[in-house]
């Protein structure tokens, strides 16, 4: 004969109940809204109320309104998309926004940016055009080569230039709005910029600023390379002559998102 | 941010963005001849103000999405003009005696002016959206004409649908037809056009637009049937004559439920004062409609579903606003929506 010990507790322990979910109507404002595809992974146009609008007749209203609404919307969204497509063999771009994909939507934005640059070309000709100086450097170029010069960098001290024309390179990786302050007088060869601060130092600073040397026909160059990522503000520093330490001048960028 | 201190950023928003649109308009209308029968005419609605609520939604969602204001200010003034254009041409079309406190342009000026300084307003409007390309580029400012294109398109057709209904005397309209007429007349200039316009120039053209459709048509129905509701219960300040909706016979949401929800008798007696010119509709008559209005419930239920459009446009802003950094700007889209019922005006 086989016992089971396994004990029985049948007996002893009192059945419960479950915990109810809710204890009271749900009457979350929530529910009568589209979920989003995002949340429901379900495609947007089959987006309508999630219903549970309540019992009482002011809720009902709201409901139907908030439902009709919905259903309102969508159709009208599709009729849009049926009418853009409609149209799209004639050159009008789908009124919701969305590229249509495929080669001919990427040949699509090649095209518009070549047509972009060309537009910027145009407006920077047109600058040209007006500047007397740049017309005779090209129609004279003997002579633009000397006047450049002059303009250029003139002479003050020995070994002293005074900048008047400087180059400046931006190396950024994504959109950002950079407006420069650089205020130096004087250009010596030996000329470094220290890295530049933000006014909040939990930012970090800009470190990678180089001051290339100018020739007697080349300005002087600024490279400033922005990481991706540095935060919007201003960031200043000194400009100081490598050899004494003497501070020369100051560097002063602003950038905004 | 307090709800209390979000309705308070509205109207002092509405100022500011309103003041610089209204400042770059002004450099758009030309002061020379013929200014008395044109330039002065066409300068008069801009003049009296408004709300600016369509180049603000416009200027602040270009900002949410981190774009400058200069960026997106052609735009707004272009909104702005074409606002006022249309506004010319809608009082004549619905026999409008104020606007904005003031006689309608057409009671000043007789119609034919009238309608020509609507088509110059109109026409005026497309130059600030060709001096977008100097401002955001070609490629931004072609897209924006074409969203121009489309939005005049939709408005066109909302607002001849309205009018056809009024022309063949409809009545046998349900809610969802006031709906869909709302959503062209209304919406895609009211709201729509601007936040998606807005959103363009912000992202560079690098955003599903659609979510602007539905945010822009919930906010844009629930403005229009609060607007609806004023006229009948606002004081003077509302601007506009009181029950001058019921005089035009205007198939407002609150008269679609009175003749679904009257008697036989007093839907006949509702379709024979909708069929008369407006000359020949009485006070006595008015009065009545705005009566029966109360005693079916037609203001009440009104106000439920503008409740719920409401919400559905909060619902709708989250969905797209949501993952963006907290800004003034966005608190401020976020409380147009509460502000559509909140304002007297």
């Amino acid at each position: 004969m086989t016992i089971d010990e396994t004990p029985d507790n049948s007996a002893s322990e009192r059945l419960r109940r479950p915990e109810p979910q809710r204890t009271e109507p749900t009457r979350n404002f929530q529910t009568y809204w589209r979920q989003g595809s995002a949340e429901t992974g379900q495609p947007a146009d089959a987006a309508m109320p999630a219903g549970n609008p309540g019992s009482g007749p002011r809720d009902n209203v709201i409901a139907s309104g908030v439902e009709l609404g919905y259903r309102v919307i969508d159709e009208q969204i599709k009729q849009g998309q049926r009418f853009a497509k409609q149209f799209s063999g004639a050159g009008v771009t789908d009124p919701l926004g969305r590229g249509s994909g495929g080669a001919a939507d990427f040949l699509g934005r090649i095209l518009r940016s070549y047509s972009d640059m060309g537009a910027l070309w145009m407006d920077l000709l047109r600058a040209a055009a007006s500047d007397p100086m740049l017309i005779n450097s090209v129609l004279n170029p003997t002579r633009a080569a000397s006047g450049g010069e002059a303009r250029t960098a003139k002479h003050t001290r020995e070994g002293t230039v005074e900048i008047q024309n400087l180059y400046i390179e931006i190396v950024c990786p994504e959109p950002t709005e950079v407006a420069i302050d650089f205020r130096c007088p004087a250009y010596t060869p030996d000329l470094v910029v220290l890295p530049l601060h933000a006014m909040d130092s939990d930012k970090p600073a800009l470190k990678e600023i180089t001051l290339m040397p100018g020739s007697k026909n080349v300005s002087p160059r600024l490279r400033v390379v922005i990481p991706a990522g540095q935060p919007p503000d201003s960031y200043t520093g000194t400009v100081v002559d490598a050899n004494s330490g003497e501070p020369q001048g100051t560097l002063s960028i602003r950038l905004s998102q | 941010m307090s709800t209390r201190a979000i309705a308070d950023l509205v109207p002092e928003m509405l100022r500011e963005y309103g003041d610089i649109t209204r400042h770059a308009l002004k450099t758009y209308i030309p002061h020379r001849s013929p200014y008395r029968y044109l330039y002065g005419p066409l300068a008069e609605y801009p003049n009296r103000g408004g709300k600016m609520m369509r180049p603000s939604l416009c200027i602040a969602t270009a900002r949410t999405f981190g774009a400058p204001i200069e960026e997106s200010l052609q735009t707004a003034v272009a909104i702005e003009l074409l606002h006022n254009a249309l506004l010319i041409h809608d009082d004549i079309e619905d026999q409008s005696e104020e606007r904005r406190g003031r006689p309608t342009l057409h009671l000043l000026h007789g119609v034919p002016l009238a309608v020509n300084a609507g088509d110059g307003l109109s026409l005026l409007s497309l130059r600030p959206l060709i001096d977008n390309q100097t401002k955001i580029g070609p490629h931004l400012a072609l897209r924006i004409l074409e969203e121009t294109e489309q939005m005049a398109r939709e408005s066109a057709e909302g607002q001849a649908i309205e009018l056809g209904w009024r022309w063949d005397n409809v009545v046998d309209l349900e809610d969802r037809d006031y709906l869909e007429m709302v959503h062209k007349k209304t919406c895609w200039l009211g709201s729509i056009y601007p936040c998606r316009v807005g959103a363009i120039i912000g992202t560079r053209n690098d955003i599903d637009l659609e979510p602007f459709i539905r945010f822009g048509f919930f906010l844009g129905a629930a403005f229009q049937i609060q607007d609806d509701l004023l006229n009948l219960v606002a004081d003077k300040r509302y601007g506009k004559e009181r029950n001058g909706d019921i005089f035009e016979g205007k198939r407002t949401l609150m008269l679609i439920h009175l003749l679904r929800e009257s008697t036989e008798d007093e839907r006949d007696r509702l379709a024979r004062f909708l069929k008369l010119p407006r000359e020949r509709r009485t006070s006595n008559e008015v009065s009545w409609i705005r009566n029966r209005m109360d005693v079916y419930g037609s203001i009440d239920y009104t106000r439920q579903i503008t409740h719920g459009l409401a919400g559905a446009a909060l619902h709708e802003f989250f969905l797209i606003f949501t993952g963006l950094p907290d800004s003034r700007d966005k608190q401020f889209i976020e409380g147009l929506i509460t502000w559509v019922f909140e304002r007297t005006t």
